[in-house]
């Protein structure tokens, strides 16, 4: 491990933080996230007095093509700004740093994208439909304002993470934590997603009125296997237009 | 009287409230695909919060449900394009509020024609969702097109134009929030609600039913994350807990 650098006054954490949380809004299928990136960085670039020959390169260097999660980007970001600094300061190539956008990038994208949107989003999206369907809108937006207050913390604290730890980010990928978290997310959302089905096969079958309806399993259990063959070719709103189109021809049909 | 309550004099006629409207899928916009990304845009919270705005919470958490149902296995990894689901979603909570209707929550009862009304706009919700694509494609051809303006700035050093292009992209994923909340406010409240009263009676039962489709769906959707054999366990056992608890809260 090498030994942390007392250095980073001069960084303006807090512009860079606001700057990041706009990474996507370039977003293009070509380079990707490569502007939101330079966007974020500028306000330490514009305090690092560098020559306009400098400035040139180091834009260069960091708009080539670049993706990772939002969530986990403000890692690599302050883990660049650490490396830039050293590298004006040793002169060291400047090839560590792309092979380090580029490695860490993609590790990053892998993790945070299991843990938020394979994990997390649908478990607490899942809980929000749970919370609705007994009425109440509060629960529905009490969990995105939970998650948005941790997600802007985690963001804030990663970028001075990412700073502080440098090259040495790779020893804190590789902490098991990561993937239990994760396991954690996966497991919450299969729990909640059996409470879902649960709750909503008795409540179609109960009705709202609290009288049997002996057939709606049997019709729910048609529409799932249709529903499950349909998803692997077609995105959930072709599936729905077209599951609402055969239930109104039904209708029509049949007596 | 509160600074806001002008807004909803009746004087002023719908445009506030439209204005309110528009103003929030801007920051919904922003909010699902360029800024910050708290999932208040998911198609739940969105419709609460439009129904807020129309001060009718349980209509948006009425829409925002099977809205939600049916986009739940909708995930923006990496190139994948999950619709645009927030402005349809805001517009046809205003139309329906603006309108008087007050939307039934699935399983909550209500009348047949108000359910009926809610399968209608659903149908109309989720096709603008998914004609929505190509606008959100349109739109990312029209970020490429900046970033390569910002080409110019490798070779002159001149960071203002990468900003400006930043700028730029959000000022644009604003702009479709914003424009398509109205449009499809005005397209919901003056021609797809009142073409609901024209249907004959058979279909406007049968529409009544569509909202329930968006279980399956969304069971499909969930099968896939978690349909492991770990993923499974889990899913039996909430399965099994969730039906009891229903059932005894039921009975």
């Amino acid at each position: 491990m090498r030994a942390g650098r007392q250095t980073g006054a001069a960084v303006p954490f807090g512009r860079v933080f606001w700057r990041s949380l706009s990474l996507q809004a370039s977003w293009n299928m070509q380079r990707m996230q490569n502007l939101g990136l330079l966007f974020a960085m500028l306000p330490w670039l514009r305090g690092r007095g560098l020559t306009r020959e400098e400035t040139r390169r180091f834009c260069r260097r960091h708009y080539g093509y670049f993706n990772t999660n939002p969530y986990f980007a403000n890692f690599l970001l302050g883990g660049l700004l650490r490396l830039e600094e050293e590298g004006e300061a040793s002169g060291e190539s400047l090839r560590r740093i792309e092979s380090y956008k580029s490695s860490l990038g993609r590790v990053l994208a892998a993790l945070g994208d299991q843990l938020f949107w394979l994990g997390l989003q649908p478990a607490m999206m899942t809980l929000a439909a749970l919370a609705a369907l007994g009425g109440d809108p509060r629960l529905p937006l009490i969990l995105p304002a939970v998650f948005a207050t941790g997600q802007l913390v985690l963001r804030r604290r990663s970028l001075e993470v990412g700073y502080r730890l440098g090259l040495d980010m790779a020893d804190l990928l590789g902490s098991p934590g990561w993937h239990l978290a994760i396991r954690i997310a996966k497991r919450a959302g299969s729990l909640l997603a059996g409470i879902f089905v649960g709750v909503f096969l008795v409540l179609l079958v109960r009705g709202g009125d609290g009288s049997l309806r002996p057939g709606a399993p049997a019709a729910f259990a048609a529409a799932l296997v249709l529903c499950v063959l349909g998803r692997r070719r077609l995105p959930g709103e072709a599936l729905y237009l077209l599951l609402a189109l055969l239930a109104l021809a039904l209708a029509h049909l049949l007596p | 009287m509160p600074p806001l309550a002008v807004l909803f004099d009746p004087a002023w006629g719908p445009w506030p409230v439209a204005g309110l409207l528009a103003l929030l899928g801007a920051a919904l916009a922003l909010d699902e695909t360029a800024f910050a990304q708290t999932w208040f845009s998911q198609p739940l919270p969105a419709a609460i919060l439009a129904g807020l705005v129309c001060g009718d919470p349980v209509t948006g958490l009425a829409l925002g449900l099977p809205a939600q149902l049916v986009s739940l296995g909708n995930l923006p990894i990496g190139q994948t394009l999950v619709g645009e689901r927030t402005s349809p979603v805001v517009a046809a909570v205003g139309a329906a509020a603006l309108a008087g209707h007050r939307l039934p929550v699935l399983f909550q009862g209500g009348s047949g024609a108000e359910a009926g009304r809610l399968g209608w706009l659903l149908l109309a919700v989720v096709g603008v969702s998914l004609l929505g694509r190509w606008v959100i494609r349109a739109e990312r051809q029209l970020h490429f097109r900046w970033m390569t303006a910002g080409l110019r700035s490798l070779r002159d050093g001149r960071l203002e134009r990468l900003e400006r292009a930043q700028r730029l992209c959000l000022a644009a994923t604003a702009l479709r929030g914003a424009a398509g909340a109205l449009l499809w406010l005005g397209v919901f409240r003056l021609a797809w609600l009142p073409a609901f009263e024209r249907l004959p009676t058979a279909t406007k039962a049968a529409l009544a039913v569509l909202p329930l489709l968006t279980g399956p769906l969304a069971v499909a959707a969930l099968l896939e994350l978690y349909g492991t054999r770990s993923g499974l366990r889990w899913l039996g056992i909430g399965l099994a807990a969730g039906a009891a608890a229903a059932w005894r809260l039921a009975t």
